[in-house]
């Protein structure tokens, strides 16, 4: 500060001689401004607890390589998330409220491709440890928990029944949604962390889940939902039925599939969409059968659409009487039904009409979902309603095995399994450090009152400063939209429909460097503070300041006068007033 | 770091300041932040003048000054006088480079200050001087003045009785004296109020520069609305931000994507309060008329 200390030479006027800093107007201030650091809708909604708001900054400015990083602290497969998570983060994005939601799913594609043609790799340097993690099923939730456990130093073996890793992201979902090289490109960083894998190795018959338990200080289960279901209608044991994973499996292994010309699919969730548009591509007629309307679905919209441009056909509101045909399935006796109770929150229940009709097919694929196969599990596990039962991170009961994936009552996603992975992860990290494993222990890496982990968003102070974590998720209302223009999504390329419908390629075009920052800079980094220097710019007090310590701003409270224009200008909602009584 | 998603780029503002806090300014002063700003524009060296006004009181009291540049506190009626003396003072001792700046409220401005300011204009001295309107006396208690607004309640156009009649239109009055550079600013646009002082200082001869400010107490409303407010007044047309260059050019710096009905700025002034929607509508019509009347000149320039 500088003073204006100068002997007076003239007495014909007065002249101040002393600067006003002596003057501590803060003791004015009724309430004061507090720098917080809140949670952004997208990340409130993403199982794998993803920084969104510091990645789309970091892609925003070109650092790929960055954002890359911030992005595998909770998910190792951005690639395979960037094409197959579902993106609840954009149904929740407060951009859609302004004009339309950020492209988050392309961004992240983008950044996880970046990952693989650039070679990244984990920095993989923490303490090495001598306890030995089994993990059963090499599936996204089993991978991820792998990756976590390796990267704090375990020895973690891997054993799965099939001959490559990937589950069901391999067997499961087809190449054109998910290309095999994206897969194994993921996966191969993986194996470079130094994981043992054992495949073709199914463990309760090659291996004895005794000589699991005895061998290894803890274990996490995560292998997939298997046991058929199956319909209880006449003929359902004619040739020509199949079971909608095990035909995707065939489709997956390369096998050509025995199908006929007509297909109907039975089943109203992803896989029934991938089976029908499978099948398109090896030129079927396919109709897909759902008991419900259209927008009780469970399947992703986009997919349904995409389904349909291909050519699939839907028939909604029927059920299935009867399987026509001598020896081999030669058509359907179907059923309408009409939906009692179904409103925005339920989704119905079917009731005959007693209206009958018939439709001609040569094949029919069951896409009516799995259960557990309680069989391929160890016998000390206890279920409720057909999935594992698990403590707070995945532990069942008191023992040392852990459970993940389709297993556990958590939503059948690629990316609700990584999420799972990840809580076994922490669970079994801290079930050899001897911690307790209660619902608040992982209190410090939750956002809010969600149960999702986030490494980046509680450990990171890249790239935002974190400082006075709340609970509170940032809505459109905690933002000042002024400093926001209006400008449309980026367009998804998508190759035109009978083109996709005739080869196994990727239906989505990665989107270039620019299409992708641009995007990026539509995110309004809810609730971080960038750095924009609004509030330094708007104080009337000259209080705001750079923090010395590079984080961000600090207000000088000997003057601030608590007046909240810094809160009200901030276009994030990084900041918040503080009523207290000083 | 910075914002690449943000609408401006608050990188190009100078750092240095030239206020020091402890000023006695009410919290969330249009007015002060005003001068902050105003200064970062101008740069060194700069004086300031200024006449009876809630920036004499600003500043603190003495031996007390939050100012970094020097200051002269003058009559109320008497700012365009002192700022040509002082011009001539410094210009005969060889400080010819000192940019004088007068600082008046509307008070001292549209009222009490207009005989001098007129006369310092028709002789086109070679100074700045600025108008900061917060559209009442407010340093005495909110009494209206020339600046008022047509429809605003203060202490002496009470609720019952508002003001009936429109707010002089100072801009014509300068411009008809054919200065060489007016502008109108706020520091709701920092950047657009900070180049237009950068740009001012650059220009020889009489130069008005004309600041909204808004002030909390005397509109009826919270503290941190100020910028906001200021905002919406640019936002609706209420106060279009432009600059003129020898009474001629008009061009306005900074056009709104989308215009927001004058409501919207009403509502959130409790000086405001007693408006019906009636009143509210012709409020509009009188600020498109006058808007209408700008843009003719505008666009004039813009497709000269």
């Amino acid at each position: 500060m500088k003073h204006i200390d100068q002997k007076v030479p003239t007495t014909l006027c007065a002249i101040s001689t002393t600067s006003s800093a002596v003057n501590k107007t803060g003791s004015w201030r009724f309430s004061r401004p507090v720098f917080i650091d809140s949670i952004p809708p997208c990340s409130y909604e993403c199982p794998a607890g993803e920084d969104v708001a510091g990645f789309m900054y970091l892609a925003a400015n070109g650092r790929f390589e960055e954002a890359w990083r911030l992005i595998i602290k909770d998910n190792p497969f951005p690639a395979i998330t960037g094409r197959v998570c579902f993106h609840g983060c954009e149904a929740k994005c407060n951009r859609a409220e302004h004009d339309e939601a950020v492209s988050i799913n392309s961004v992240e594609r983008y950044i996880g491709d970046y990952g693989l043609n650039h070679g990244l790799t984990v920095n993989n340097n923490s303490a090495k440890r001598g306890e030995k993690v089994a993990i059963v099923g090499a599936g996204p939730a089993g991978l991820t928990a792998s990756y976590y456990l390796r990267l704090w130093g375990y020895h973690v073996t891997i054993f799965d029944s099939s001959a490559l890793p990937g589950g069901l992201m391999r067997y499961g979902i087809p190449s054109y949604r998910l290309p095999k090289e994206i897969l194994d490109g993921e996966i191969s960083r993986l194996r470079q962390m130094g994981l043992n894998f054992k495949m073709g190795t199914t463990v309760g018959k090659d291996i004895s889940w005794n000589k699991i338990d005895r061998q290894f200080d803890a274990v996490f289960v995560a292998i997939g939902a298997h046991r058929e279901a199956t319909l209880k209608v006449k003929g359902i044991e004619k040739k020509g039925i199949l079971n909608a994973l095990r035909f995707l499996r065939e489709v997956n292994l390369g096998r050509q599939p025995v199908l006929g010309k007509r297909v109907a699919v039975i089943g109203g969730g992803n896989s029934a969409i991938d089976c029908a548009r499978v099948s398109r591509r090896f030129d079927a007629n396919v109709t897909i059968i759902y008991r419900r309307r259209e927008a009780k679905m469970p399947a992703n919209a986009e997919e349904i659409k995409m389904a349909r441009e291909e050519g699939v056909q839907f028939l909604f509101q029927a059920v299935p009487l009867e399987v026509c045909g001598n020896e081999t399935v030669a058509g359907l006796r179907l059923q309408k039904v009409a939906l009692k109770n179904a409103n925005s929150s339920d989704r119905g229940q079917p009731v005959p009409t007693g209206e009958t009709f018939y439709i001609d097919c040569d094949t029919l694929i069951l896409a009516i979902g799995e259960d557990v196969n309680k069989e391929d599990l160890p016998r000390h596990i206890t279920y409720k309603r057909n999935r594992v039962e698990t403590g707070h991170m995945g532990r069942i009961g008191d023992s040392k095995f852990f459970a993940g994936g389709d297993i556990i009552d958590t939503p059948r996603t690629v990316t609700h399994a990584i999420a799972s992975g990840k809580r076994g992860a922490v669970g079994i990290d801290r079930f050899l450090a001897g911690l307790p494993l209660g619902k608040s222990s992982l209190d410090p890496y939750r956002l809010g009152d969600s149960e999702n982990i986030s490494f980046s968003l509680t450990t990171s102070t890249v790239p935002f400063p974190k400082r006075n974590r709340t609970r509170e998720v940032v809505n459109y209302s905690n933002l000042n939209p002024f400093y926001f223009d209006r400008r449309p999504r980026m367009k998804t390329g998508i190759i035109p429909a009978e083109e996709r419908a005739r080869s196994f390629q990727d239906v989505v075009i990665s989107p270039i460097e620019e299409e992708v920052t641009t995007e990026a800079r539509r995110c309004f980094n809810c609730g971080s503070c960038t750095g924009c220097g609004n509030c330094y710019l708007f104080c009337p007090d000259l209080c705001v300041k750079n923090d010395p310590d590079g984080n961000g701003y600090t207000v000088d409270m000997d003057y601030c006068k608590g007046c909240g224009i810094c809160v009200q200008e901030c276009p994030r909602g990084a900041i918040k007033m503080e009523f207290v009584r000083e | 770091m910075y914002s690449l998603n943000q609408r401006f780029d608050n990188r190009d503002i100078p750092e240095e300041e030239y206020m020091t806090p402890g000023h006695v300014a009410c919290a969330g002063c249009g007015a002060a932040l005003s001068m902050r700003l105003a200064l970062k524009g101008l740069g060194m060296p700069t004086a300031l003048v200024i006449p009876a006004s809630c920036w004499t009181v600003i500043p603190g009291l003495w031996p007390m000054t939050s100012m970094k540049v020097p200051l002269f506190h003058t009559a109320f009626e008497a700012t365009g006088a002192t700022i040509s003396g002082l011009k001539a003072a410094y210009r005969k001792r060889g400080m010819d480079n000192i940019c004088v700046v007068g600082w008046a409220g509307d008070g001292g401005t549209f009222d009490i200050g207009i005989q001098a300011l007129s006369a310092a204009a028709e002789r086109n001295e070679d100074v700045i001087y600025v108008c900061y309107d917060n559209e009442a006396y407010m340093n005495t208690g909110i009494q209206r003045s020339g600046g008022t607004p047509i429809g605003a309640w203060t202490s002496t156009t009470p609720a019952k009785n508002p003001k009936a009649v429109p707010k002089k239109d100072i801009e014509e009055i300068m411009l008809a004296h054919r200065i060489p550079y007016l502008a109108t600013a706020t520091a709701a646009y920092p950047g657009d109020l900070i180049a237009k002082f950068k740009k001012a200082r650059t220009i020889k001869g009489m130069r008005f520069i004309h600041l909204l400010s808004a002030c909390p107490a005397g509109w009826k409303m919270p503290e941190n609305l100020s910028v906001e407010v200021m905002r919406l007044a640019v936002l609706s047309n209420i106060f279009p931000l432009y600059e003129v260059e020898n009474s001629e050019i008009y061009r306005q710096t900074i056009i709104p994507e989308e215009i927001v009905p004058v409501e919207r700025y009403v509502r959130l002034q409790g000086r405001f309060r007693h408006l019906s929607d009636h009143d509210i509508a012709r409020y509009q019509e009188m600020i498109d008329q006058r808007f209408e009347r700008l843009k003719e000149r505008f666009d004039k320039t813009a497709n000269a």
